[in-house]
């Protein structure tokens, strides 16, 4: 770091780049647009005074961006999709872990989500976080984060019901 | 209960085996803190700060001074290029009368043939990839591929049609004489707003601002300057004239190509 007031980031970003990048490329699938994420949500970081120095504050403030930052990358393509301008790179390489993996089921039911209800799934079973932390990242009640999962977890389980249903004989 | 406890369960080991399949690139942090040391290199200290803000004050005072004088006088041929001026908008007539010249329409499957002919190897050396040929971008592999008829528009003596590589979408820009096409520009985003097509918004880029003429000619009169980051939206065009791709933005005018991509 070049001047003192930026030295107390660098433990910061040592220890968070990486489980920041794994909840980032968990919810863009785009490994290039994480990293990009992950060096935006730090520039953001430092740039706030708001930003909070100890690591669990920090922690949720910069998982907080990446949310953001990750909701704002699916709103654009979103609408840039609609103009067909952009081919998938293929193999999707979140999808072929995925078809590795064999729950190809369950990572089909993950897209019917909303991208909040995604973002709560996510951190609740992905990073595996408490609900009053869920709620901490996305800065929402603890109960609406709560109805948020309960609500995911209702639609993963009608969609793989019904993939069974057709599956089935 | 039970039913969503299995269910949980298996939500968890996806995650966990998605988790285990995203592995970060090496040197992350590396390069995370080389940004945020880049980003404070940028940040002065409080009194140059300071020092900076009365410089830039100062400067564009003299500059918007400098700008109203010179659109007050102009009256020749002025260069669609930017100009070093203010960053404000100085309007002189307000409503150019000047409509597009030759409405843009679809181009033929030919003529798409023709445009593909004559912009990809253009576009595959400004952008020094290769041809997909019968491929297609993907991961490892980056190329350019041309993406169908179905965007490829045709203006006055010039025209455009739509591209790919990998993890962006390209367009490809031409002029036409009497001998056929001819390569111009390739410009490739991934998302809108920052490449000229008909129809769509843009931002202005330059330093100062842009000119805006009644005609798409160099010698035409300015009836605009547009600042730096103005959204305009892209109504007509694109015509070809006097070495100079033009597109017509809606109730303003004729903008060179150059000022309206990055």
């Amino acid at each position: 770091m070049e001047g003192r007031e930026q030295a107390w980031i660098e433990p910061l970003v040592l220890s968070l780049s990486r489980p920041a990048f794994k909840l980032a490329a968990a919810l863009v699938n785009d490994h290039a647009v994480a990293e990009e994420i992950v060096q935006e949500a730090f520039m953001r970081s430092l740039a706030s005074p708001r930003t909070p120095r100890a690591l669990p504050e920090f922690r949720r403030w910069l998982y907080h961006i990446v949310l953001n930052l990750a909701r704002e990358h699916h709103r654009r393509r979103a609408r840039f999709g609609l103009l067909p301008l952009r081919p998938e790179p293929r193999p999707d390489p979140q999808e072929e872990a995925e078809r590795r993996l064999g729950d190809a089921e369950m990572a089909h039911a993950l897209r019917v989500l909303s991208p909040r209800e995604r973002e709560a799934v996510y951190l609740r079973f992905f990073q595996d976080e408490a609900f009053d932390e869920v709620a901490a990242v996305m800065r929402i009640g603890e109960s609406t984060a709560r109805v948020l999962v309960h609500r995911a977890l209702e639609k993963l389980r009608s969609h793989l019901a019904t993939d069974q249903k057709r599956v089935a004989p | 209960m039970k039913t969503e406890s299995q269910l949980e369960l298996r939500l968890r080991a996806h995650l966990a085996g998605l988790g285990e399949a995203i592995q970060p690139p090496a040197g992350l942090e590396t390069r995370v803190l080389r940004r945020l040391r880049e980003s404070s290199a940028r940040a002065y200290p409080g009194v140059l700060r300071q020092l900076l803000a009365a410089t830039a004050l100062v400067l564009l005072t003299a500059g918007l001074a400098f700008g109203i004088a010179r659109l007050r006088t102009v009256s020749g041929p002025v260069g669609p290029t930017p100009t070093a001026g203010p960053s404000a908008s100085v309007t002189v007539a307000p409503s150019p009368t000047a409509a597009p010249i030759g409405p843009p329409r679809l181009a033929t499957a030919s003529e798409y043939g023709d445009m593909v002919a004559a912009g990809s190897p253009g576009a595959e050396g400004q952008m020094r990839i290769p041809d997909c040929g019968s491929g297609e971008p993907s991961p490892g592999h980056d190329c350019f591929q041309a993406m169908g008829g179905s965007e490829a528009l045709v203006g006055t003596s010039a025209g455009y049609f739509q591209g790919a590589r990998l993890g962006a979408g390209c367009w490809v820009y031409l002029y036409k004489d009497g001998t056929g096409w001819h390569y111009l520009d390739v410009r490739c985003a991934q998302a809108g707003g920052t490449l000229p097509r008909v129809g769509t918004d843009d931002d202005v880029h330059v330093s100062g601002c842009a000119n805006v003429r009644a005609e798409p000619a160099l010698a035409a009169r300015i009836v605009a300057c547009l600042p730096n980051g103005t959204v305009v939206h892209v109504g007509g065009g694109p015509a070809y004239r006097d070495g100079t791709l033009w597109w017509y933005l809606q109730d303003r005018g004729w903008m060179a190509h150059d000022s309206l991509v990055e």
